[in-house]
């Protein structure tokens, strides 16, 4: 076995004592980890992971969160960097700035070697890809599984980069203020009757909306709105035509594309009768250090601004103090009110109707 | 006016082809009595390339790192490299290199037979409907959310599938020809690759999606020793299947009604190549997506190299595919920083090689059929 | 060698026959020439002595193996002129046929037996038309049939290269084989073959002596054309008048 003949005697015999006396000389040093990941993997970690790459899309501003820095974060999914972009993630942490995501690219293949050049300490993977878990896994790489489960997302994944970065408390936290948010939302929102809420049609492109089946029905079901789709299924493929016969009341537009905004829409001569462009009720979903489409850490705030575009006047306070208020927990920064704009689309979404007390300074 | 006296010999050898008698000679002497010489230089590039290929990579290693990692499996070396560069080598190269080559072996042929079978040196393993087919069964899989390893049972299933359903049509067509297999394979194609559109169109753009493009346009990428065996075990029952029949593809390839007044069993040896062919076909894509172009001009090169007898041009073409896709592959995960899918730098490098061959093959083989 | 009784094909579905009520009987040694114009069924009729057609009515008695060679071989590939030859040998060996020596050995002495030895290392294809019908009847030597069948094997061919298939078909005739040809010319059916079969649509057929049923009376009706046949310095001729 060559393989083990660096290993001399005198090296065994020394971390041998090394590991003998260590439980009474300092106990304070980090014990290793042990989880079992969604993949229903063991992963052992000897200590916090310093340069971790992330393939499972919204991870990597997950990681940001929970550490409250961007130096652990070494690779990313071209999806989750542009989030980074054009939210104020980099301008948080400019160090993102020169985070890699050619390696990961679009498709979610990464090249073994050049996550091995970055000397990688973990990767976070989707779960159900356990043939490239396993090619990582045999070459040296350490790797976390995450399962895709709609909203259960936010809550799953949290609570596992909280234990691998040592952040469960934090993590904890940020679930917290979840389900406080999600309660005092709900409160005022379930004593809304049926024929009170008003129909949303969410766009995720030009052909394609969000159906009873998509998570996105949980943001409607929250904010005390009905689905302007009836059709079952997650995404269903919608034209013109179906566009006009649903007639909703407010169209919600998908933060990932860019090329929708509500200037766009609101110029269409075909939506030109539509209740939701006559009464000028098109928003852009926002996106803050990650977007809110997704389930994440900011999945509150995606469900207050959700509610008070549908609902204006039914929460008290406003979105840009919310917002102002969250940011410290999430990230450990506060926003200036340029980047507060940036993050609520206060330029795109301008001409919404209330937008403009929605995101009223206090 | 009268003729002058031609020369005793009955065939003068002003009738032959005006080659000079060294070239000719020398193409002789290579045509015949040089096959294990061939064979031998074969196996020599082909180490020599899998050596460049296992020292290539984005993680920077020493040649000579590579040279005594691979040594230290046989003999006692002073372990003085890096832990993480003997995984690189053994765990992640040379599992790729393995597969790549055995791809490329593989998906030459069945090229190499189906050519000889169908008469038609154009023709390729993409023609029987079969990749298509494949490719389907891996795409449910993926759209399914199943875990990666179902890839390859679901990729093997509709392969053989969409063979039964080839041949079921060219039954239909009545035709026992060629031609009505050709047909049966484009129209199955066809139907699988409009399956394969439709699957693309439901998917989640945001998640299984860029997978499925991916793994359409092929990759080696993540490949592991389970891979190996995956395209070792096909490539040795059903390529060991069609190496055995190498002097029947050579009837086959005169025509049908030749072929059976020779005393073949035209039907039967077509379909025992065809599911072997298929066998390899499937396991191909299984494990790498469809990579196209090598099964088509792979052979055509083998050819040129050792001359259309099947039994010397299987095992060139094996050799020359293996050394192809392990080239190709190294500059699809060497060139960028992230993974360039095979499947387009072989259809790169495929496109113009293909048209080359169109204009120096005159389209024989069918026009008699 | 063969009997055949009263044969007829027909295509499926198709309402006419394309031959019927053929009889004829070639013996060992003996030469066939099957003579008719385009369109009278020559080339089904080889077929189904093949086998490769089967016959709807009617009887063929073979006693002994046939060989076949074909006008030309359509392969699009390059194969060398022995491996060419060794085809013949090793097809009826069933799906894992292997060319063994022995083969190699047969295919050479088949090769001598037509004169091509010298060229069984060169290409089929760069061949000359009337080499390569040499190399064909070699490739249908090689399995040492006890009857061979060529189709038209001297209608691409000059008069030199003719006359050299024909003096190989009797060269083969006198080693014992049976042998069965097509052709458009009846001075060669007259010149090589003992026995000739005359064939034509929608008329029953005319089998007998070659040098009795090549009469200029049956010449004529045939081609419907004047046809005069005579001696000229002691050979017979047969020659077609044109309008």
């Amino acid at each position: 076995m060559s393989k083990l003949s660096f290993v001399s005697p005198l090296k065994v015999v020394l971390l041998a004592s090394c590991m003998l006396t260590l439980p009474f000389v300092n106990t304070a040093i980090a014990e290793p980890i042990t989880y079992t990941d969604q993949a229903g993997r063991e992963v052992t970690l000897d200590k916090t992971p310093e340069r971790i790459a992330t393939i499972a899309t919204p991870a990597g501003s997950m990681v940001v969160s929970l550490d409250g820095s961007g130096d652990r974060l070494v690779a990313t999914s071209q999806n989750s960097k542009n989030a980074i972009v054009e939210g104020v993630l980099n301008e948080f942490f400019p160090v993102l700035n020169n985070l890699s995501s050619n390696i990961i690219g679009k498709e979610g293949a990464p090249n073994i070697e050049e996550l091995l050049n970055l000397e990688t300490d973990l990767v976070i993977q989707w779960a159900r890809k356990t043939k490239s878990m396993d090619a990582m896994q045999a070459a040296g790489l350490k790797v976390a599984g995450m399962k895709y489960k709609k909203i259960d997302i936010a809550k799953t994944w949290l609570t596992d980069i909280g234990i691998i970065l040592n952040q469960s408390p934090k993590a904890a936290k940020i679930l917290a203020w979840h389900d406080e948010t999600y309660k005092r939302i709900t409160e005022k929102t379930k004593t809304i009757t049926e024929d009170k809420k008003p129909k949303v049609l969410y766009l995720i492109n030009e052909k394609r909306a969000a159906g009873p089946s998509s998570h996105f029905q949980f943001f409607m079901d929250t904010a005390g709105a009905k689905n302007a789709i009836e059709t079952k299924g997650q995404f269903i493929d919608v034209d013109a035509e179906l566009v006009l016969k649903a007639n909703p009341d407010i169209i919600w537009l998908f933060g990932f594309n860019m090329k929708m905004t509500p200037d766009k829409i609101y110029e269409n001569p075909i939506y030109a009768d539509l209740k939701a462009v006559k009464n000028h009720r098109v928003y852009k979903v926002p996106v803050g250090g990650d977007r809110w489409d997704p389930p994440n850490q900011e999945f509150a705030l995606g469900w207050e601004w959700f509610t008070r575009t549908v609902h204006p006047d039914l929460l008290g306070g406003s979105m840009r103090q919310s917002l102002k208020d969250a940011m410290p927990l999430l990230y450990g920064k506060s926003p200036t009110e340029e980047q507060i704009d940036l993050m609520l689309r206060a330029k795109m979404n301008k001409d919404g109707k209330d937008y403009q007390k929605i995101i009223k300074k206090l | 006016m009268s003729f002058n006296e031609l020369p005793k010999n009955e065939y003068t050898q002003s009738e032959m082809p005006r080659k000079s008698k060294f070239l000719r000679n020398l193409i002789v002497s290579i045509k015949t009595n040089h096959f294990t010489m061939q064979l031998l230089i074969m196996f020599i590039i082909l180490i020599i390339i899998v050596v460049f290929a296992l020292s290539m990579g984005r993680y920077p290693i020493d040649f000579y790192n590579v040279i005594k990692i691979l040594f230290s499996n046989i003999i006692e070396i002073t372990v003085d490299w890096k832990i993480v560069e003997q995984r690189v080598v053994e765990l992640v190269r040379l599992p790729r290199i393995l597969v790549a080559g055995l791809c490329g072996a593989a998906l030459s042929l069945s090229g190499a037979a189906l050519q000889g079978m169908f008469r038609n040196p154009l023709v390729g393993p993409q023609i029987i409907g079969v990749s298509s087919g494949a490719a389907f069964g891996g795409v449910i899989a993926v759209l399914l959310m199943l875990s990666d390893y179902f890839i390859p049972l679901f990729a093997f299933g509709f392969g053989v599938i969409a063979l039964l359903l080839t041949m079921g049509i060219a039954k239909a067509g009545g035709g026992k020809n060629v031609l009505s297999l050709v047909l049966g394979g484009i129209v199955t194609s066809a139907f699988f690759a409009s399956l394969v559109s439709l699957v693309k169109y439901t998917a989640d753009p945001d998640d299984s999606l860029p997978t499925i493009v991916y793994w359409l346009m092929g990759s080696f990428n993540e490949s592991s020793y389970i891979d190996v065996w995956y395209i070792l075990i096909p490539l040795l029952s059903a390529g060991l299947l069609i190496y055995k029949m190498r002097f029947l593809i050579n009837i086959l390839s005169l025509g049908e009604e030749e072929a059976r007044s020779l005393g073949v069993n035209v039907d039967r040896s077509r379909w025992t190549i065809l599911l072997a062919a298929t066998v390899m076909i499937a396991a191909t894509v299984s494990v790498s997506g469809i990579v196209g172009w090598v099964g088509l001009i792979i052979p055509h090169f083998a050819r040129m190299i050792t001359g259309a007898n099947h039994s010397r041009l299987i095992p060139i073409s094996m050799f020359a595919g293996a050394i192809y896709m392990i080239l190709v592959d190294t500059v699809a995960r060497t060139a960028s920083y992230g993974e360039i899918p095979i499947g387009v730098l072989t259809a790169l490098l495929g496109a113009p090689i293909f048209a080359w061959l169109l204009y120096r093959t005159q389209m024989k083989g069918w026009s008699n059929d | 060698m063969i009997n055949v009784t009263n044969i007829g094909f027909c295509y499926p579905k198709a309402k006419t026959a394309i031959f019927e009520g053929h009889n004829f009987a070639v013996k060992a040694g003996e030469v066939l020439a099957i003579l008719g114009p385009n369109g009278s069924g020559k080339t089904t009729l080889i077929k189904s002595l093949l086998g490769l057609l089967p016959i709807f009515k009617g009887e063929i008695k073979l006693n002994g193996s046939r060989s076949y060679v074909p006008q030309n071989t359509l392969s699009p590939f390059d194969y060398s002129v022995s491996e060419m030859v060794v085809m013949g040998a090793s097809g009826q060996n069933g799906l894992f046929a292997a060319s063994t020596k022995a083969d190699y050995n047969r295919t050479d002495e088949a090769l001598e037996q037509v004169g091509m030895l010298d060229w069984r290392n060169e290409s089929f294809s760069h061949l000359s038309g009337g080499q390569r019908q040499m190399i064909l009847i070699a490739r249908a030597l090689v399995s040492n049939p006890d009857i061979m069948i060529l189709d038209e094997p001297t209608s691409a061919l000059d008069y030199h290269n003719q006359d050299k298939v024909l003096q190989m078909m009797r060269h083969v005739a006198n080693q014992g084989k049976a042998i069965i040809f097509s052709t458009h010319c009846p001075l060669q059916a007259l010149h090589i073959s003992q026995k000739t079969l005359m064939v034509k649509k929608n008329s029953p057929s005319v089998f007998g002596a070659s040098k009795d049923v090549l009469s200029e009376e049956n010449l004529s009706k045939l081609y419907q054309l004047p046809i005069f046949r005579g001696k000229l310095n002691q050979s017979e001729i047969i020659v077609p008048l044109y309008s």
